[in-house]
């Protein structure tokens, strides 16, 4: 069998040693692939029918794996999937799962295939490309193909996916299809067939670049040693290609590099991992819907510092969710104008809209056929059999075998939904099926199966474990899965060739196990994922996109391009911080006194912490009232539970809840230490039963918070540039806790001449300012210092005045070029605030009036805040609704947005943290 | 011979200042055989910061016009002269509406090809069983397909009540077969509903109506706004046009604006604004004859 295997120490595993000789030292020890298909390993097709490229390929991987031995490459996957891990921590999609942000789990082992035979692929798939490029130019123009009858009209007017609205006389672009991706498999005879087409917005690229990264760093020795080709040239081509079509759209003369977005469907989506992945890789700046907008004639993205014109896009969301003018998707998130500005040609667009139209298995079944008419030869690769049902004279003979083949929707593009119809339609009975055909055959395709090859996959210590039927176990075992190969292309200019990346993305899925065999297609379940190395015979030269070429780099600073809606999510995730400390702060002094030895009621200091708590809505206003205290239930069994349910708003669980949702929407803006600190928070609360958590919890949980945030203070005040960012991060803090400490003064200064040393302590150390009070003043406990040190020592980094000067300065030092309004509401609230900053003078509180002065201008705070932040919100976070007019006969309800701004934490999620600043104002501090 | 001005206003009155607003429009009128345009022009107030003009799918002329800085009222306006030749209206030859439906079905020649989008359901016009039920009545064996669709025209004229107050814009096509009341818009999409359920091509025609009636002659419904009636394909590639409003064939009165598979593909006016609040919306048209042999404004 494998051969060259020998030189191998036999320092294999324990159940190894036991085995025959031969295959004991052999890496893929254990892979049984059977008969019946493909076999990838031995090149061998079904009845031992040889491959045309052999098995030598994967005689030189498993020569370099043998080196390892399996030990070793255990422990390495080990270390890597850890890296796995970490990368899905910073780039995960929701937080709270980091297996949410990848469909598929990766599988160590790489599929090999040799040079010569890839270039054959790439070869008959550039054919494929160029020949569903042409079919797009005339689809979405001339339509030549319909009117002289090649394509069945039915099958372009029944498209779901044809959309009028993006057909234009002459093309707005030249190149109807700038990347292309089409997914691969093998028959059991060992011929490539072709299983769909990915037109729309291919995806993949991502987890390809990945899983690249991944495998070349963990088998740095086999990845060199077999002259593995580099995926960087075909990013270099999609760059390029970005770059011409942005210089032949209108691009303005003389301005430098062409800005190009990376237009993704944000967050929630699951791709969202994927495109901020890339667009790192690409350098491309990352945007939502909402931070694009048009002006004029011009697509723009919404700045901080003004609108940048944007010359390119590589577009991830469909395209009927690109413009909420020209398309009424229901969906409504688009940039109304975008296809205007588009068809002028004012920016170029990666793939251009409309391109998914060709994905739907019914153009499979005419693309034979096309292919002979428009390029007078037939396909270099065929693809799997596929009959449109719409089609009388083909439909009669092909529901005689229907056994033999998967019936799926005709319409409906490759993906999950695809998959979930065709799997409904396998259970049908047969004479369901045939009646549903019956009524509306056009709907449907019918395709042959393609029995896909095998390859071995590393079963064990891996994610396969946990579903695997031999169990724990089988740790270390090699297994045999099916093999699907993703292939990308790019088109290099208006005529140019389509360039193939030296690599792909391999799904597999493990094989012979029943519950595994489903359906074929793009399932989002677990399958498994592989690196792709396609092997020279020669050593490959060394590319990256990660260093560019040192001359090429402008030197940059500061941050004016920050997208508005960025800006807005991290004042919030400051105010979110510094509010969740606040409260764990109050928590921890209230939850103190209340274990404590005296019965709590008669704490002098009690009622001002207590009115603290109203005011943070951390408990019901009644039980600052001494008088109705007595009828309540005890504070010691209704406190805890409120800390701890996740759906007690405002309560501290649901707090840290909402300030890691806050913080994932700026994910790509902090660094991934500063979100693992982040995640540690939410963390926080895992595993707490609320139901039966007592006051010695919420102690434990509230100190467990502080120490928290305070990581991701710490990083966050010695690891981010002082760019805006990091400005509207801390202003918001700043702002927060400027109101945090004014409300607790506020609520100690009800208090009067009742005033004791206790309130003073608990003042103090609420405010993490009573070591340096004591240091201060050793006499004893007094107003008028206390207040010195809370609100006018600029040096207390707890005082009011250390916040307001802080504030200031932020102020002072945002953008201000803005496109439109004056900002007299902020120059107003700032000016205020400089005047309340003078006024803060410690020489007034050595009288008694100087005192009440000074608590006036505290209460006076508690409402100049909230305005403050609402003027800082209009200015630079603007999200006025937008609203749609249809046919000019009556108006329609506005049905969401140009996406101007559509906060991605909505105002729910505000309102119910109780931060909404127009609740504020109603003096909820 | 007749030639008409046309000015077709429409107004938003915001509550609020908009920052930005984007319009789609379509308020150009076809140049057809039997209806010249003579000149035509769009004003809009404010200045718009950016226009610009292509043709849609269906060949309609559309224009864009974006507004890019803070206003509180928008006027479009758009006037145009054009002629009618009621003469050189396609001759009512009449064929058996079967062979129309096996005709377009099997699409058998590249004549037939593009019309099957106009059988096939559309947005606002999906397959709708009580269509299929109640135009059934009109569509006899062998009868011609003008004489059914003629017939078609009187029952719905006879069986729903023209009432502005029972439906509005997005109100599905289902509905009205529901209510059996309602306005042009509705009415068009009834009568094509019930013509593709028989396999007949049939479009949406938007338009206007002369806005005072020639002496002797009824005033129309429909008169001093946008109208909409229906055309039906009754050989290859010849179009003849149906009021189900006021059930009658046009001949002079009627301006076409634009084609499409239904009121979604020829909107006049859409747009997207952002903010605004409140707003108000007011539209007038006027369409007066004028003196042939006067010069064009």
């Amino acid at each position: 069998m494998i051969s060259g295997s020998q030189e191998q120490k036999s320092e294999g595993l324990p159940e190894e040693r036991g085995a025959e000789a031969a295959s004991a030292r052999s890496f893929f020890w254990g892979y049984q692939p059977g008969t019946e298909r493909f076999d990838e390993l031995h090149g061998k097709g079904r009845l031992g029918v040889g491959g045309r490229f052999g098995a030598g390929h994967w005689q030189r991987l498993e020569r370099a794996l043998g080196v390892l031995g399996r030990e070793t490459f255990l422990r390495l996957w080990q270390q890597t999937k850890h890296a796995l891990r970490e990368n899905g921590i910073a780039y995960g999609s929701s937080g709270v799962s980091e297996d949410a942000s990848r469909p598929w789990h990766l599988d160590p082992i790489p599929l090999v295939i040799p040079a010569a035979e890839w270039e054959g692929i790439a070869e008959a798939l550039s054919q494929r490309a160029r020949l569903l490029g042409e079919i797009l130019a005339d689809l979405m123009g001339p339509q030549r193909l319909v009117t002289s009858g090649l394509l069945p009209a039915e099958v372009i007017f029944r498209h779901p996916l044809f959309h009028r609205a993006l057909w234009s006389e002459r093309a707005p672009q030249k190149t109807p299809l700038v990347l292309y991706a089409a997914d691969i498999a093998r028959d059991p005879r060992g011929k490539w067939w072709v299983l769909g087409d990915r037109t729309e917005a291919p995806s993949g690229l991502g987890f390809a670049l990945e899983n690249r990264l991944l495998m070349s760093r963990m088998l740095p020795a086999a990845f060199h040693s077999l002259h593995v080709r580099r995926l960087a040239s075909f990013f270099m081509d999609l760059r390029e290609s970005m770059n011409e079509l942005c210089f032949t759209a209108g691009r303005r003369e003389g301005s430098g590099k062409p800005r190009i977005v990376l237009l993704t469907r944000g967050e929630r989506s699951a791709r969202y991992f994927e495109d901020t992945f890339l667009a790192r890789y690409l350098g491309y700046t990352l945007a939502e819907g909402e931070d694009l907008a048009v002006r004029g004639d011009r697509l723009v993205f919404r700045t901080l510092g003004g609108l940048l014109g944007v010359d390119g896009v590589f577009r991830r969301p469909d395209s009927r969710t690109l413009d909420s003018l020209e398309i009424l998707s229901g969906q409504n998130n688009g940039t109304a104008g975008l296809l205007q500005a588009w068809r002028l040609g004012h920016f170029g667009m990666v793939n251009p809209p409309g391109c998914g139209l060709v994905e739907a298995p019914v153009l499979m079944s005419f693309l034979p056929f096309l292919c002979q008419q428009m390029f007078g030869e037939p396909l270099r690769m065929p693809a799997v059999a596929t009959w449109w049902l719409g089609a009388e004279a083909i439909r009669k003979k092909v529901l005689r075998k229907l056994d033999d083949l998967v019936i799926k929707p005709a319409f409906e593009r490759p993906g999950p939904v695809a998959d979930a119809e065709t799997a409904r339609l396998a259970r049908l009975t047969k004479t369901q099926l045939l009646n549903l055909i019956e009524s509306r055959p056009y709907d449907f395709v019918a395709q042959e199966r393609v029995e896909r090859s095998l390859a071995p996959i590393w079963c064990g210590g891996g994610d396969v474990l946990r579903e695997h039927p031999e169990g724990p176990g089988a740790e270390g075992r090699i297994g045999a899965g099916t093999v699907v190969v993703r292939l990308f292309q790019v088109q290099r200019g208006a005529e140019g060739e389509y360039q193939t990346m030296q690599g792909g993305l391999v799904r597999s899925q493990t094989w012979n196990l029943p519950s595994r065999q489903g359906v074929h297609g793009d399932g989002m379940g677990s399958e498994l994922c592989k690196d792709l190395w396609v092997l020279a015979n020669e050593p490959v030269r060394h590319v990256t996109l990660l260093e560019d070429h040192p001359d090429r780099i402008e030197l940059r600073r500061g941050g004016a391009e920050l997208p508005s809606r960025v800006a807005d999510n991290l004042f919030w995730v400051g105010r979110h911080l510094e509010r969740t400390e606040g409260v764990s702060r109050l928590l921890r002094s209230v939850v103190v006194r209340l274990t404590g030895e005296e019965t709590s009621t008669q704490l002098p200091e009690m009622s001002m912490l207590l009115r603290g708590m109203v005011e943070q809505n951390q408990i019901e206003p009644d039980y600052a009232v001494p008088e109705i205290q007595e009828g309540l239930q005890p504070l010691e069994q209704v406190l805890p539970r409120l800390v701890c349910d996740p759906n007690h708003h405002g309560g501290l669980h649901s707090r840290t809840q909402t300030l890691v949702r806050t913080a994932s929407t700026v994910r790509d803006r902090i660094s991934a230490d500063s979100w693992r600190a982040i995640r540690k928070v939410g963390d926080v609360f895992a595993g707490v039963d609320w139901r039966r958590a007592c006051l010695a919890d919420v102690l434990e949980l509230a100190n467990e918070t502080i120490l928290s945030l305070a990581s991701f203070s710490g990083l966050a005040s010695e690891s981010m540039t002082r760019t805006t960012t990091w400005r509207f991060l801390d202003l918001g803090r700043r702002i927060e806790r400027a109101s945090q400490m004014a409300t607790i003064l506020h609520c100690a200064s009800e208090e009067g001449d009742s005033m004791t040393t206790a309130t003073f302590v608990a003042l103090l150390e609420n405010a993490e300012s009573l070591m340096t009070y004591r240091s201060r003043y050793q006499s004893g406990f007094r107003w008028g210092p206390v207040c010195d040190l809370l609100i006018c020592d600029p040096t207390n980094p707890r005082s009011i005045a250390y916040q307001l000067v802080a504030i200031t300065d932020h102020i002072s030092q945002l953008p201000r070029e803005l496109y439109h309004e004056p900002d007299e509401e902020l120059f107003g609230a700032a000016t205020q605030m400089v005047r309340l900053i003078e006024s803060l003078d410690p020489s007034t509180l050595q009288t008694r009036r100087g005192l009440q002065r000074m608590t006036q201008i505290v209460s006076e705070l508690v409402t100049l805040l909230p305005q403050f932040s609402d003027a800082i919100n209009h200015r630079y976070f603007v999200h006025t609704p937008t609203q749609r007019l249809l046919g000019g006969l009556e108006s329609a309800p506005a049905a969401g947005g140009e996406g101007e701004w559509t906060p991605i934490l909505s105002q729910e999620d505000r309102r119910s943290s109780g931060l909404d600043p127009r609740d504020w104002a109603g003096g909820a501090i | 011979m007749i030639r008409y001005h046309i000015r077709h206003e429409t107004n938003y009155f915001y509550g609020d200042t908009v920052a930005v607003s984007h319009n789609l429009v379509r308020l150009r009128p076809l140049e057809l055989a039997y209806q010249r345009v003579l000149d035509t022009d769009i004003a809009i107030t404010p200045k718009a910061s950016h226009r610009s003009q292509r043709c849609d799918y269906f060949g309609n002329r559309m224009e864009y016009l974006g507004i890019s800085y803070p206003h509180r009222h928008l006027q479009i306006t758009a006037s145009s002269t054009i002629e009618i030749d009621p003469d050189a209206r396609p001759k009512l030859d009449d064929f058996s509406w079967e062979s129309i439906a096996r005709h377009v079905a099997q699409g058998l020649e590249p004549i037939w090809f593009m019309a099957l989008q106009y059988v096939l359901p559309s947005p606002r016009i999906p397959l709708l069983a009580e269509a299929e039920s109640y135009a059934r009545e009109s569509f006899r064996p062998g009868r011609g397909v003008i004489e059914c669709a003629t017939d078609l025209m009187h029952r719905i004229k006879r069986d729903f009540t023209f009432d502005s107050r029972a439906t509005d814009v997005l109100t599905p096509t289902s509905e009205i077969f529901r209510k059996r009341r309602g306005v042009c818009q509705d009415f068009a999409h009834l009568q094509i509903a019930c013509l593709r359920a028989m396999g007949i091509p049939a479009r949406y025609v938007s338009g206007y109506l002369r806005t005072y009636p020639a002496e002797g002659h009824p005033r129309l419904e429909g008169a001093d706004a946008s109208h909409a009636w229906v055309a039906c394909m009754v050989r290859p590639g010849c179009w003849i046009e149906f009021d189900p409003t006021n059930d009658l064939l046009p001949r002079e009165d009627h301006v076409v604006l634009a084609y499409g598979r239904d009121f979604s593909d020829v909107s006049p006016v859409d747009g997207v604004f952002i903010g605004g609040g409140e707003h108000r919306l007011v539209v007038s048209v006027d369409v007066q004859p004028i003196d042939a042999s006067s010069p064009i404004q």
